[in-house]
């Protein structure tokens, strides 16, 4: 298991965001997390994201299990869990060469003084740097961008650049919070090959996704969350046939035609 | 006089330049609280309550000299108007436009309006100290030891009276409850057809009246007053709404007092010099520390 | 831009920008030999040392998006930092250089470490108190920095071999030097900003969430950028300390650190060429407008206005526009879709 969630509990004033949840990913696993309006998937990601800090619980990451639970944001990161947002977060005033470029910042190690007197490293670095992010860039089918403005970009772009600008800090465990909404039918089958081939180089994926084809086409494993608590975890097949998740669902969809 | 003396003279001291800090203060909370912005040129607007309140005087009757209870109302008032709406104006020219920009570009245009009023200031009545003529003179009540002259009864009475009939106006008025619904939730208080934008307008009306009127008393306590002046008396006015939690009514006025009266024990056992740098010193540990003031953002239940 | 500035932004681009830069530095090497009028340079050389300051303002302000009111404090540290050296142990003016930078950056390390947990307005409103009480303190630390009547201070002077050369009141050695300065600074801000620090500092300007998402160690960079921007300040003072042979209070207060704020919203946040022509062009400007002496003021506040209502990315600016600047609306609209996005499907 490379990540391990146990019994992480978040409370907002009195109201309980999430209660109780464990999950745990394998390496090179797609595991999937669906779940109603509001039942706390985003909150679950910044927590392990080091956004939000959970009031209780234990978050553990890597080979050796250390514990990241209370770790700040960039810590996280470096240790090697990227993320993206449900509302891409792009850098909208740099070029989608930069945002990538952005990306790799704690896998460099440039000192500021070789920065200014342009030693022979920081070349060297910043070279491969680019050739890197060219690289990704190419592997998310946006290298023909690559030099216009980020905020130029058309939203389903957006998400890929972003996909990319998160697998340039190297991760071994990427989050996705919802990269297929918004998308047309090709996009969506673009995006499941992008992660099927980020899942081939041996990176977790935890992902929250409302399209159930793409959840169903990818995972191995499904967590269904449903007001702040996991109701059900089990393969795609069972998920589907399973009553909880189902009243959990339909449940929702009553209540929604009553109101 | 003993040392306990001197405290409680230092605390009325205090006291009254408070009471002038918190009719600012009321300013910048008002505005902040409904469209968070620190509104620079407040400080301007304040000092320039004082110099119409001056023009006022000087354009004056002779029958209405000094002393004459009808100088004095009409001084408060036409400095009072005139300093609304100028906030209003400036609103309008400066603010309105950016309303749906970032709030650092709000915050610039402020400042470069803070700029521009100094400088117009300066060229209608000159770069030096200007003198105000002494009102109430010789007139003071002492009890035992201690000395409250007739004008600082004047100013503590007065702005209390202002501040009552602001927080009547506030919780009473269906003006004033729209008032606060906007500073809550604007999106919510135009959806509920709050005419949002005559509310910022309020707003700035009344804030900046009664900095104006703070202004008056200010240029009338001090007897001299300059085009800077605005600047300095600003600042520790935000200190002093900050200080109460900004946004916060209640705060600006309990921030005011508690303010002036640090600073009058201050100035009475530090050196005066310096008397400046403790209203920064108290504003930056407050931000770095207590960012929500004494009393907290207001709640409304 | 219409279809004309366009295809006039595309012809310039077809020339190296190399050999423009090339071709303007030549000019100003050689314009002391086509103007040699005292006056002129004296000018130039001001707007020299404003433009290194905005350069450094530019590396906090335009590039991490910390709003700074008090930089003339920064300014204070290193024009003091020498005046002290000079007029209590004799150093002198190029002994001095690391020293001033060193305690200018060490000022904003130090400042910067406790300010930089606040952000935006209130982050501005600090720095701005600490602008004032370094001032107040100058003025009032009499024993140290002469109080209000200053302190004179040795110009600088060259050894050249078998001849000593003293810069004194005459322009033309200090237009040579703050150029070569405003030369260092240029190459030192430009290598920043395209290194992985520059790109950093904008990702934290953008979206400080989403950059600490990627590893970037968010606190660390802010006071990174403060303290090269204090350390330029420094460097500026120096200069300003030499070139003046004086220093005194007035010339570090809150005035100046507008000035310095409305010349770089002028040329445009994050903008190098920009923050040098808005420093040539604001300083300028008052000067031929010297009858309208008194209304300096009312320009710089004019221009900071005109500025926010109808070109807030400013003249030169366009590509880099940072998170305290974008629309409040957008950022509101995107944390709410973080928050409620999930409502918002099915």
């Amino acid at each position: 298991m490379i990540l391990e969630v146990k019994n992480i509990s978040k409370h907002f004033g009195g109201i309980s965001a999430l209660n109780n949840i464990s999950i745990a990913v394998a390496k090179a696993e797609i595991v999937g997390l669906i779940g109603p309006n509001g039942a706390g998937k985003t909150t679950f990601f910044n927590c392990i994201t080091g956004i939000y800090r959970p009031d209780a619980g234990k978050i553990t990451f890597g080979e050796y299990r250390e514990e990241i639970t209370h770790f700040a944001a960039h810590r996280i990161s470096e240790r090697g869990i990227a993320r993206t947002f449900q509302s891409a977060r792009v850098f909208a005033s740099m070029s989608v060469l930069e945002n990538v470029m952005a990306g790799t910042f704690s896998r460099t190690c440039g000192k500021l003084w070789g920065t200014l007197i342009r030693s022979r490293r920081i070349l060297e670095e910043e070279e491969a740097v680019r050739r890197r992010s060219e690289e990704l860039l190419r592997f998310v089918k946006l290298n023909s961008r690559a030099s216009s403005l980020a905020s130029s970009l058309p939203f389903g772009l957006q998400r890929r650049l972003e996909i990319a600008r998160a697998l340039a800090a190297e991760p071994r465990l990427l989050l996705m919070d919802e990269p297929a909404a918004g998308m047309n039918a090709g996009e969506k089958q673009e995006l499941l090959e992008i992660i099927r081939k980020i899942c081939a180089q041996g990176i977790s994926i935890l992902i929250i996704e409302h399209d159930m084809k793409v959840v169903m086409g990818l995972c191995q494993r499904i967590a269904v969350l449903d007001s702040g608590e996991k109701i059900y975890e089990g393969s795609p097949q069972d998920v589907q046939s399973n009553s909880k998740v189902v009243e959990a669902y339909l449940g929702k969809k009553r209540d929604a035609s009553k109101s | 006089m003993s040392p306990l003396e001197t405290f409680i003279q230092q605390l009325i001291n205090g006291l009254v330049i408070g009471m002038i800090y918190a009719l600012i203060a009321l300013g910048y909370t008002m505005v902040y609280g409904i469209i968070q912005l620190i509104n620079f040129a407040h400080g301007e607007i304040f000092i320039t309550g004082a110099f119409i309140g001056l023009a006022v005087f000087g354009a004056l009757p002779g029958a209405l000299g000094l002393g004459n209870l009808w100088a004095l109302v009409l001084m408060f008032a036409l400095a009072m108007a005139g300093c609304g709406l100028l906030g209003v104006l400036i609103e309008r020219v400066a603010y309105r436009p950016l309303r749906k920009s970032p709030r650092l570009a709000c915050l610039i245009t402020a400042i470069g309006v803070s700029f521009i009023l100094q400088n117009v200031l300066m060229l209608i009545w000159g770069p030096v100290d200007k003198s105000f003529p002494v009102f109430f003179k010789h007139s003071a009540l002492t009890f035992g030891a201690f000395r409250v002259t007739f004008m600082q009864s004047f100013i503590v009475i007065s702005s209390l009276v202002m501040m009552l009939v602001l927080h009547f106006f506030i919780r009473r008025t269906m003006l004033g409850k729209a008032l606060r619904a906007a500073s809550e939730d604007m999106t919510a208080a135009r959806l509920m057809g709050i005419n949002v934008e005559r509310i910022i307008s309020v707003c700035f009306l009344i804030g900046s009246a009664l900095g104006g009127a703070g202004g008056l008393m200010y240029g009338m306590y001090y007897n001299t007053i300059t085009f800077h002046d605005g600047y300095l008396a600003g600042i520790k006015a935000f200190t002093a709404a900050v200080l109460g939690g900004i946004g916060n009514v209640p705060g600006a006025m309990l921030g005011g007092v508690a303010l002036g009266m640090m600073e009058g024990l201050g100035a009475g056992y530090l050196s005066s010099e310096w008397k400046n740098v403790f209203a920064f010193l108290i504003l930056i540990i407050l931000l770095l520390r207590w960012p929500s003031g004494i009393l907290g953002k207001f709640r409304h239940e | 831009m219409n279809r004309r500035g366009i295809g006039l932004y595309q012809a310039t681009k077809k020339i190296p920008r190399r050999a423009v830069n090339v071709f303007i530095l030549l000019i100003l090497f050689a314009l002391p030999l086509f103007d040699r009028n005292q006056y002129h340079l004296e000018v130039l050389v001001s707007a020299g040392i404003f433009a290194i300051l905005v350069l450094g303002l530019n590396v906090m302000t335009g590039y991490c998006g910390l709003l700074n009111l008090g930089y003339a404090a920064f300014f204070a540290a290193g024009a003091y930092t020498y005046a002290i050296l000079n007029v209590r142990f004799g150093w002198s003016f190029w002994v001095s250089l690391p020293a001033c930078i060193i305690s200018a950056g060490a000022f904003g390390l130090a400042f910067g470490s406790c300010a930089l947990r606040l952000k935006g307005d209130y982050l501005a409103v600090v720095t701005l108190g600490f602008g004032e009480i370094t001032r107040i303190a100058l003025n009032n630390m009499d024993s140290l920095t002469g109080g209000p009547n200053g302190l004179t201070v040795a110009h600088p002077a060259l050894w050249l071999p078998h001849k000593r050369l003293a810069f004194g009141i005459n322009s033309l050695p200090y237009y040579y030097l703050t150029l070569l300065a405003i030369l260092v600074t240029v190459i030192i801000v430009s290598r920043l900003s395209s290194s992985r620090f520059g790109r950093a500092w904008i990702a934290i300007k953008e979206d400080e969430v989403a950059a600490a998402c990627l590893g970037i160690h968010t606190g660390k960079l802010k006071l990174l950028a403060f303290c090269i921007g204090s350390a330029l300040a420094g460097f500026a003072g120096w200069l300003f300390a030499g070139k003046q042979g004086f220093v005194s209070p007035e010339s570090f207060d809150f005035i100046t650190s507008i000035m310095l704020t409305a010349m770089l919203v002028f040329g445009g946040m994050g903008s190098i060429p920009g923050a040098i022509v808005a420093a040539l062009a604001l300083t300028i400007i008052p000067e031929v407008l010297r009858p309208l002496q008194q209304y300096r003021m009312f320009f710089f506040g004019t221009v900071m206005i005109v500025m926010m209502l109808f070109r807030p990315q400013g003249l030169f600016g366009g590509v880099r526009i940072f998170e305290e600047f974008r629309p409040e609306s957008e950022r509101i609209r995107q944390e709410e879709d973080e928050a409620l996005g999930e409502d918002l499907r099915q």
